[in-house]
């Protein structure tokens, strides 16, 4: 089932449950296939990682929010290890009148990892020489990895990061600097600085599964390294499926009601997008 | 075309043979499937962007040759209106003001086929056995080309079009379609329908030179199919980046919140 593309509202607010068909028949997968060079070829349309990148620690559900446990599994308290300061800019961001901030309303991209969250839609994987691209619906984002050599110059910043992998075994480790220090990981105001160093970790575990998992260290915002859970990728087998053009900044209709939202008028009427979970007190 | 102008003391002093004699390809490297191995950093080295057509110098503007090698004389073949309506395009696109312009790439939309070839930003080719992807530093357009004998779906329409491809000889020649019409060709005001119609072809000439051609059809638009030529030029070592161009924007100055959607019509503006 496809989610219709060039509809700007539901994606851009990432509102929408992706109808992942994860209730498939339990058909064995295959072994893990393999490319010329032994390496496993991951190449295919991929469902996405998580139901929706609202809110990455643990929450209840709330209106078109699933409940989730948190895809922190260290710290084993399931907490981004904030640094003071961090975390009261996290919570800044999260009052309703800051959501105009958030860059996925801009329609900008969204760095590694929360482009790998944010994947809406199925995502393509291919494996040219010397590569693995990985091309997402949303925002006609791309991710051009490469295999071996080094990072570009510092001064050189992106959004998306600039990720060179390498072979562990079976495993593809991705490593991704060179960040502009303007992306957040989720839409409730979790984050990273310029000095984010983002690890993936991909393995193919049968023809139909992509395990993932990320370690991100910034040591302007954490107080230490944190690790996710394992998440996986499960193969969209729909035929006949392909990739098409989300045009999101060209439609983008959200930061007008977004700004709306945010207006002093607006805050005098008690409005806010008032789906977004409540965040929880802090504990640390 | 490279040019068949050698220094042979050169070639003397080098040691080396001239691999392709004037005017003609040398044998391309191939992939493991075959087929010429087009992959690589390219970029262009022209005036495309500006205008399409023969145009003199303005204000940061070089004055360059046109593109256009069919038909002979170098002129796009518009239909009567239309000629009026390329030179209206560009007099409203002239503004100091981003969103008063009425160039689409003003605003940082998505540039379509072809300008995206030519707007002189680099762009990467990927190749595997299905598909032949186009990844643009440009606002991370990218199309994928697919070569695998799949046709073009029905509507909807898209900025970028759809793109399928086959290999004629060292040609890779691809068939777009599926245009929502909205894009134009250059900051010269030149323009198409959703009927837009491109094949492009790209060959590569030597190990640093691809040759690309694309022929443009729309017969709400032109009274006969046209073509543009150039070439794309291999860049060595370098690896693509990236131009978020409506995050550029906004540092600029400009707010990214203005309507997308003519209220009474409900059509995009």
């Amino acid at each position: 089932m496809r989610v219709s593309i060039g509809v700007v509202i539901g994606l851009v607010a990432g509102w929408s449950v992706v109808a992942a068909a994860q209730d498939r028949p339990a058909a064995a997968a295959g072994a893990v296939p393999r490319l010329a060079d032994g390496k496993p070829d991951m190449q295919g349309y991929w469902l996405p990682l998580l139901d929706s990148s609202i809110l990455l620690e643990a929450h209840p559900a709330g209106f078109g929010v699933n409940a989730r446990d948190s895809i922190i599994a260290d710290p084993p308290d399931g907490k981004f290890p904030y640094q003071p300061w961090a975390l009261a800019e996290r919570d800044r961001r999260r009052r309703p009148e800051n959501n105009y901030e958030d860059p996925q309303g801009h329609c900008f991209l969204s760095g590694a990892p929360r482009q790998m969250f944010t994947m809406v839609n199925t995502v393509q994987i291919q494996q040219p020489p010397g590569h693995v691209l990985i091309l997402f619906e949303y925002i006609h984002a791309y991710r051009t990895i490469r295999i071996g050599g080094s990072h570009l110059p510092a001064p050189i910043h992106t959004w998306e990061g600039d990720s060179i992998a390498r072979w562990a075994g079976d495993t593809l480790v991705v490593d991704t600097t060179n960040f502009n220090g303007k992306t957040w990981l989720d839409m409730t105001g979790d984050f990273v600085s310029d000095a984010a160093r983002v690890t993936e970790r991909f393995t193919m575990v049968d023809a139909d599964t992509i395990e993932y998992v990320i370690t991100i260290d910034d040591a302007k915002v954490y107080t230490r390294p944190w690790t996710s859970v394992t998440l996986s990728m499960k193969r969209n087998r729909e035929k006949g499926y392909e990739l098409m053009e989300h045009s999101c900044h060209e439609g983008n209709v959200d930061l007008e009601h977004v700004k709306a939202v945010a207006s002093p008028a607006a805050k005098a009427r008690g409005a806010t997008r008032g789906d977004v979970p409540p965040a929880e007190e802090p504990r640390r | 075309v490279r040019s068949s102008i050698s220094s042979t003391a050169a070639l003397v002093l080098a040691g080396c043979v001239l691999s392709h004699p004037a005017g003609r390809a040398q044998a391309p490297a191939r992939t493991p499937d075959g087929h010429p191995d087009l992959q690589g950093v390219w970029q262009v080295a022209n005036g495309a962007r500006y205008d399409l057509e023969d145009h003199p110098a303005r204000l940061g503007v070089p004055a360059g040759r046109s593109v256009v090698v069919d038909p002979p004389d170098g002129r796009i073949p518009y239909q009567a209106w239309a000629r009026v309506k390329r030179k209206e395009n560009f007099d409203n696109s002239r503004t100091a003001d981003p969103l008063k312009s009425a160039d689409p790439l003003a605003k940082c939309y998505m540039p379509g086929v072809p300008r995206a070839t030519y707007l002189g930003w680099p762009l990467q080719i990927f190749q595997t056995r299905d598909y032949v992807t186009i990844a643009y530093e440009w606002t991370h357009v990218y199309r994928i080309v697919h070569v695998n004998g799949t046709p073009h779906p029905e509507p909807p329409e898209f900025w970028m079009g759809d793109s399928r491809g086959r290999w004629e000889g060292n040609t890779l020649v691809v068939d777009v379609r599926n245009f929502n019409g909205r894009a134009w060709f250059d900051m010269a005001g030149n323009f198409h329908s959703e009927a837009l119609h491109v094949v492009e072809r790209y060959t590569p000439l030597d190990a640093n030179t691809l040759r690309y051609e694309a022929t443009i059809e729309d017969p709400k638009v032109f009274t006969r199919p046209w073509t543009i030529r150039m070439a794309l030029h291999r860049q060595p070592d370098a690896v693509l980046a990236e131009y978020e161009c409506h995050a550029l924007l906004e540092e600029s100055g400009v707010s990214l919140d203005w309507p997308r959607f003519d209220p009474e019509t409900g059509m995009p503006k």
